[in-house]
């Protein structure tokens, strides 16, 4: 090896252009930093790298507060109870670990406590106007709910098996699920199939106070299937079909007088599309819903979310969403005593025709591991603009949910 | 791989450990094995066999990536980084006593080509009966990252991976704190410069250690596939980045556009230093 | 089928007007994004669709699945 001091000499070469190659300047990177950026990006896809499995533990919690709007109305409108309606909190936690090279682990955990008032039924005076009748004293309750989820990681594909419960004082629910992902297209097209089980139990409270049912059972299966398509490197569209049978007691039992069919089949088409602006560091995101089921009900939901970086570490996002759905079959504005319990028939504000708006915004702030993030959301029903003529129901939600969460990626 | 390879690995489990190291063995030999140009029966002695004669090559999804990243960084560097450029090493052979012609040159440059290889279809076909596949720069350094990689996902989380002067670290060095580095001088002895790596890869190109003496002048052994010729310019290029098969690439470029290296370097957004025929220092590596 | 038949079947299926050109893994840092994935925030979307499951009779879509509870 030459010391130091000693000259290498080196010819000057002058560069000699064959005719058959075109020499090209190297790419001029369009900003600082490019080529750097490309070359890493183009690594990833090799086997070495591209692992579906995530290689980052996730821990996340968020503490929400809901609270609905009272009645709006004055007393000829609430003959009974209270008009106060329900104040939710809830708080959850959720961890993603990832397990050797192929697997991964999730764990979900959710605790909420209500208390409020809740319509037991309506009347239906000679103009066809609503009456409500309230919960007198305020409901108090709280719900747990326990799920986990093993996933297991293949070249192009995965599968997972998720197990869960909820419990209330007054309701149980276990149910299982399994699904499975394939990716086609050199991982352009994603293909998910998804398959639950839910078992739930329903023993309502002061049940034989109130003449209500003791004990009743109610199951629930489900099938959906979604297809995922990268449009281009900032486009991603999605489709998909879905479809539950429900079958037991179906009614909510806390009702006067509240009857319904022991088996329900619902369906419901969904679109998604995802678009990423790169100048302004912005993505749009859309979807629509169309939902049809055996009780005649129909609905549309659409909704649209805005994401903006601002600077490195925040980040905005404002959404808008409309639904609005047709009124049961068996909806009725007022109880009707004179029929039959075999008679299906319900007041319940949930079955009868109505619109909503809802509004949001999220801002969140990432620094390292960790993103706080908050949000808030304000739900508007409308009780004209749902499909079909208009049910008329005067206990259509109005809510506010405020939530402040907290991730980590570790 | 055709020079002196180690694996380090640090952690509390001896039996994970010995597992582990038995397996980065393994893995290192099996691309070896798959890649090399030297044997007959590898992906790339039977390419290069069948190169003019019409037959394609299957190829799995490990090659066909790689290939398909080898061909981005001919785009990315202009045509530079060619996969075809290795046999116009037989142009500039040690031993050579005159310096070829022109037409000598372009005889060569005929059987050099990366655009040319049909590839994209998951076969791979030579055009021409002299035309040879080299992938050794790129399974050197993509095997370091395949074992670092492979050790992450199995629990192993200190290392370090020196394949030949390409080195890739996860973790901390047993003393604690990040790896410590000494990037050998072209010229002189000791050394050029020195950090400490976290996370990290470095790798290096340098046409100072093989050369041919022609006439009295020296000519590295690093050729530009556009001209047929050595290239000058620079000595040494060193390059840190995430993945050591992106700083390996960069490395490259860097070297093989001689002193218009200096400016894809400066612009690439990775941290390098490289020094020139006249020893001139150009670049700095930050200890991150 | 070839890889040009699966997507043309799929495209139909999407109902989509974008041209399908398959987009290369290296050209793949925008769809890497948290917010380019349809669930970027789990436990957001979790609640979200607890209240709507609630207080509409839709329910169900993009992304769910889940067990019951006495609020329906």
């Amino acid at each position: 090896m030459a010391g130091s001091g000693q000259q290498v000499v080196v010819v000057g070469v002058t560069k000699k252009v064959s005719p058959h190659r075109q020499s090209r300047n190297p790419v001029k990177p369009k900003r600082p930093g490019q080529a750097l950026l490309s070359l890493s990006a183009a690594a990833m896809a090799l086997p070495a790298f591209a692992v579906n499995q995530p290689t980052e533990t996730e821990v996340a919690v968020k503490s929400s507060y809901y609270e609905e709007d009272p009645i709006r109305a004055s007393e000829e409108v609430v003959v009974f109870g209270d008009p106060e309606r329900y104040t939710i909190k809830v708080n959850q936690f959720y961890l993603l670990k990832p397990i050797g090279a192929n697997w991964s682990l999730t764990f979900d955990y959710a605790n909420e406590s209500m208390s409020g008032a809740s319509p037991w039924g309506a009347v239906a005076d000679d103009e066809g106007n609503q009456q409500l009748i309230m919960s007198g004293a305020s409901i108090d309750d709280s719900r747990n709910k326990v799920e986990g989820t093993v996933t297991r990681y293949l070249p192009e594909s995965a599968w997972s098996v998720t197990l869960g419960g909820s419990r209330e004082h007054d309701y149980r629910s276990d149910y299982l699920g399994l699904a499975w992902i394939q990716e086609y297209n050199l991982k352009n097209t994603t293909l998910a199939i998804d398959a639950s089980y839910a078992s739930d139990e329903l023993t309502p409270t002061d049940a034989s106070d109130f003449g209500r049912i003791e004990q009743a059972d109610k199951t629930s299966r489900s099938l959906a299937i979604s297809i995922s398509q990268i449009l281009s490197r900032s486009q991603v569209a999605q489709v998909g079909y879905g479809v539950t049978k429900r079958s037991g007691f179906l009614a909510d039992p806390y009702k006067l007088r509240d009857v319904r069919p022991d088996q329900r089949l619902e369906h419901r088409v969904s679109l998604g599309y995802l678009q990423y602006f790169e100048p302004w560091g912005a993505r749009l995101k859309a979807e629509y819903r169309y939902f049809w089921d055996s009780f005649d009900i129909k609905a549309h939901t659409t909704s649209v979310s805005l994401f903006k970086s601002l600077g490195q570490d925040w980040d905005v996002e404002p959404r808008l969403r409309w639904y609005e759905q047709s009124e049961a079959s068996f909806f009725a504005l007022g109880d009707r005593y004179d029929l039959p319990l075999t008679v299906a028939q319900s007041s319940d504000a949930r079955l009868s025709s109505f619109g909503a708006w809802s509004t949001g915004f999220s801002i969140n702030y990432t620094r390292d591991v960790m993103k706080v993030g908050l949000s808030y959301d304000r739900y508007v029903s409308e009780p004209s603009a749902g499909i079909g003529s208009p049910s008329g129901h005067r206990a259509l939600m109005r809510y506010e949910l405020l939530s402040l969460g907290v991730r980590f990626r570790l | 791989m055709g020079s002196p390879c180690e694996v380090w690995l640090h952690g509390a489990s001896p039996d994970l450990l010995s597992e582990t190291g038995r397996w980065a063995e393994a893995e290192a030999l099996r691309l070896e094995h798959k890649y090399s140009r030297y044997r007959d029966d590898s992906l790339i002695g039977r390419i290069n066999a069948r190169a003019g004669s019409g037959s394609r090559t299957p190829l799995d999804e490990e090659s066909m990536q790689l290939f398909a990243y080898a061909d981005h960084c001919y785009d990315l560097s202009g045509g530079v980084f060619d996969l075809t450029s290795g046999s116009l090493r037989a142009l500039w052979h040690v031993g050579r006593e005159t310096i070829p012609s022109d037409q000598e040159v372009a005889l060569a440059l005929r059987h050099v080509g990366w655009p040319s290889v049909e590839w994209r279809t998951g076969e791979l076909r030579l055009p021409n009966r002299n035309m040879a596949i080299d992938l050794g720069g790129v399974v050197k350094e993509y095997a370091a990252d395949t074992i670092i990689e492979g050790c992450l996902s199995r629990g192993v989380r200190s290392g370090l991976v020196n394949l030949g002067g390409d080195i890739r670290c996860m973790g901390e060095h047993p003393e604690g704190g990040p790896w410590p580095i000494s990037v050998k001088h072209p010229f002189e002895t000791g050394a050029l410069a020195k950090l400490l790596l976290d996370h990290k890869a470095i790798a290096s190109s340098g046409g100072y250690e093989r050369f041919i003496d022609i006439d009295g002048k020296r000519f590295t052994h690093i050729i530009d596939p556009r001209t047929g010729w050595p290239v000058d310019g620079l000595a040494a290029v060193s390059v840190v980045a995430d993945q050591a098969i992106v700083a390996g690439s960069l490395a490259t470029i860097g070297m093989l556009l001689g002193v218009e290296g200096l400016d894809f370097l400066n612009e690439s957004g990775a941290d390098w230093i490289a020094v020139d025929q006249a020893g001139q220092i150009h670049g700095a590596i930050i200890s991150n | 089928m070839t890889s040009k038949m699966k997507c043309t079947w799929l495209f139909v299926c999407l109902l989509t007007l974008a041209g399908c050109q398959a987009v290369a893994p290296w050209e793949r840092e925008v769809l890497a994004k948290d917010e380019m994935s349809w669930t970027s925030d789990p436990l957001g979307q979790t609640l979200e669709q607890q209240v709507h499951f609630s207080k509409e009779a839709a329910s169900g879509g993009l992304g769910s699945a889940g067990g019951g509870c006495g609020c329906n």
